[in-house]
Formats: structure tokens, C-alpha cells, sequence
């Protein structure tokens, strides 16, 4: 199967503001190796809301890349996050899991224990 | 202030519609409604220089493949030509990013053996150092 990855909030910041280089370094050996990464569009949201305007050019090279698809959260997904979430709140955690399980590509988060307490059968890789 | 208007060529009436972007006094005569049927002179398939490919697939991935196009909206070679630009066609685009965020040959190492894929070759890493070396 090729590599992929599915990128959490804390991931695309890792991305923008490259407090270390394992993000990046991910993404690129990712796309290098002819996988793809995905990036839910609820995450996208969350980072460009807290990201400072100077390293939100970095995701916009990302997302520019062949090989990285933005998904897009739509009506026709709002049942099965929905059923992901089971009360929670927190849509960006449901519609990373909704894109893990549709990928089935591991996701790069620090937020591990939380997500697999949504859906203990997605992978995790965790940031360092 | 008064900004002059752009001038209008003669030949570019308002209401006048350029199939396919293309300047409309080169190719006369062909409708808006028809201008998808038009071979655009930027597709592959119409430059005279595409090549074919016969692959022989197991009955599963044929059917994977034909799923994924119907899926989709597209048909099986668009399938088949996305994934064969994903393979070739976006190794410019990851050379540049690794040269813009900095990567170094362990930083990738490190990151090929997380994700279980071989390293980068001494060729590979050749050709992105001459990328490097080329844009200082």
C-alpha cells in the first residue's frame, strides 16, 4: 500500500511553524514515495484561524502539491461524523477520523489517546 | 482622474463568444454549445504525439478501477492518467518543498523508515542537491 497521511490541527501547525521537522519530513518522503496526504478542510480552518499570517504560506504550498487533497466537509458526511462524535463536539476530531477511515492512512497528531477514544481502530502516528 | 478604456479589436465584439479560451478569429464558426466536442489544442490526446499502453489487470483491480472512475464521475483513463501523474508528475513540486522547508538527507531517512518505504537513493538525493545547487 502506498504511504499516506492524515493531517491533524497540531500536524498542519508542526507544518506551518515547523517547531520540528517530522511533519514535514513526513509529508515530503509521502508524496515522494507516489502516496498522498490528506487534509481535513475542518483542521485547515482550525490552524489558518490561530496560524500567524507569515507561515500560512507554507500550508498553501501544501495544499498546492499534487498528491494532497483538501476533503472538503459536506452534507453527505454529516450523518457519519455525526455517529463518530456520539455527542461530542469537537467536529475537526470527527471529520479527521471520518477522512482516517476513508483513507485508511494513519494520522499525524500529538492528540493520539483522544482520537482513538472516538475510533479505536484508526492508526496513529504520533508527533514528536 | 479619468483612466483611459482598454481598446477593443474589431474583431472582439461584445457578445462574441472564443471557444476554449482561443482567439476567436483563428478558429470561426464553432458554437458555444459545441465547443466542448472541439479538440483543444493543449490535450494530450489530440497532439498528435500521445502513446498507448496496454496493462493487463486481475479481475479485482479491474474492478476497483472501474468503481473508482464511476465513483468519480470520470472515465477509467483519467483514473489511470491521475495516478500516473501522481507517480511522475509531482516529483518537481516535493523537490521544491523539501528544498523550501529545509529537509535534509536525515530528516527524510528518519521519515522513509516511520513510514516503511525505502530511503531516498544517492541518486535520488543527487538530483534534489542539484536542484539545491542550481537555485543558489
Amino acid at each position: 500500500m502506498l504511504p499516506g497521511r492524515v493531517l491533524d490541527v497540531s500536524a498542519l501547525i508542526d507544518i506551518a511553524v515547523a517547531k520540528t521537522k517530522y511533519a514535514r519530513a513526513v509529508t515530503a518522503t509521502c508524496l515522494s514515495s507516489g502516496g498522498g496526504i490528506c487534509v481535513p478542510a475542518t483542521a485547515l480552518a482550525a490552524v489558518y484561524s490561530i496560524a500567524p499570517l507569515s507561515t500560512q504560506v507554507e500550508l498553501f504550498e501544501l495544499i498546492s502539491t499534487p498528491g494532497v487533497t483538501v476533503d472538503d466537509f459536506t452534507a453527505g458526511k454529516v450523518g457519519d461524523i455525526a455517529e463518530i462524535l456520539d455527542g461530542s463536539r469537537d467536529v475537526t476530531a470527527g471529520h479527521v477520523i471520518w477522512c482516517a477511515r476513508h483513507t485508511r492512512w494513519p494520522v499525524l497528531t500529538d492528540r493520539g489517546e483522544q482520537l482513538a477514544a472516538y475510533d479505536p481502530h484508526i492508526t496513529i502516528d504520533a508527533l514528536p | 482622474m479619468a483612466f483611459p478604456l482598454p481598446s477593443r479589436r474589431d474583431d472582439d465584439k461584445p457578445g462574441t463568444a472564443r471557444p476554449g479560451g482561443s482567439n476567436g478569429a483563428e478558429e470561426p464558426g464553432v458554437p458555444v454549445w459545441l465547443a466542448h466536442r472541439q479538440p483543444r489544442r493543449d490535450d494530450p490526446e489530440h497532439d498528435g504525439s500521445a502513446t498507448s499502453v496496454t496493462i493487463e489487470l486481475d479481475r479485482a483491480d479491474y474492478e476497483a478501477l472501474t468503481r473508482k472512475a464511476r465513483a468519480d464521475g470520470k472515465r477509467v483513463a483519467d483514473v489511470v492518467r491521475a495516478a500516473v501523474q501522481r507517480e511522475i508528475g509531482n516529483k518537481p513540486h516535493v523537490i521544491a518543498l523539501i528544498h523550501r522547508w529545509d529537509l535534509n538527507r536525515e530528516d527524510l531517512d528518519s521519515a522513509a523508515d516511520a513510514l516503511g518505504v525505502a530511503r531516498l537513493s544517492d541518486e535520488e538525493w543527487g538530483q534534489i542537491s542539484a536542484h539545491r545547487n542550481r537555485r543558489i
